[in-house]
């Protein structure tokens, strides 16, 4: 899977939100806010990536265990699925 | 999870106008209350587009950007030598001078109470036409109003003075 295109990660003061450009309508009141894993994980989308694949980048950049690590990827995987962000 | 980010208008700019620039209308909820009746702090929201920034209208409402770095959403009230006039719906004193190169966005619809109103429907052109064609009565209403808070705060001295 990989992030579709048209979505820019973008710094707005201390918040990184994803914005659709090229969206017919960017409504701030729904934009994706990320934390500091979540812009990681969003980062290594722009490439192709498997589940399993984002969960070794996970541990080797961050010091937690296999476990949280798969739970946290795919709750975030699955969230960006809902909003059809994924390819 | 949903969280609400306030955000100064410095830091929204650059997004708001790449999204606007390829083409996106762009929602943000709007802050004070300078354009009251119609649009009130944090409730309402308004939709903005690209803004062809030398030809807009009286009756329009641009968002802006102030000499000082304040971003403002008027209406333009009059254009004089390609500079806009501008005054909000809760104003009695004008702006004068907003240039084409500080205009940011043009409000192609607003969402009033969680309603959008279109700024090219009947609707909203009857509002405006009435708002505008009251500015008179509305200078007058302020007067009045603020006359009436000196006599009742005179008043009030006078009756300290005497008890």
């Amino acid at each position: 899977m990989k992030l579709k295109e048209g979505f820019i990660k973008s710094k707005l003061g201390d918040e990184c939100v994803v914005v659709p450009v090229g969206a017919q309508t960017v409504d701030f009141r729904g934009l994706i806010t990320l934390n500091e894993t979540g812009e990681f994980i969003w980062e290594q989308l722009n490439d192709e990536k498997t589940e399993q694949e984002l969960v070794e980048a996970i541990l080797s950049e961050y010091d937690v265990d296999r476990e949280t690590a798969e739970r946290d990827v795919h709750a975030f995987v699955n969230t960006l699925k809902e909003k059809d962000l994924l390819d | 999870m949903q969280k609400t980010v306030s955000l100064s208008m410095q830091e929204l700019s650059p997004v708001i106008t790449q999204c606007i620039s390829g083409g996106s209308e762009v929602i943000i909820t709007v802050t004070g209350n300078s354009m009251r009746p119609f649009l009130k702090d944090r409730r309402d929201q308004v939709v903005l587009v690209k803004a062809d920034a030398d030809n807009l209208k009286v009756g329009d409402v641009p968002l802006y950007v102030r000499r000082n770095g304040k971003y403002v959403l008027h209406r333009i009230v009059d254009v004089k030598d390609g500079a806009y006039t501008m005054l909000g719906d809760a104003q009695v004193t004008k702006e004068y001078g907003i240039q084409p190169d500080q205009i940011v966005a043009l409000a192609k619809a607003f969402i009033r109470k969680g309603v959008r109103y279109e700024c090219d429907s009947d609707k909203y052109r009857r509002y405006v036409k009435f708002w505008m064609g009251v500015l008179p009565l509305r200078k007058l209403y302020f007067k009045l109003y603020r006359f009436s808070a000196r006599v009742y705060r005179k008043l009030v001295r006078i009756l300290k003075i005497k008890a």
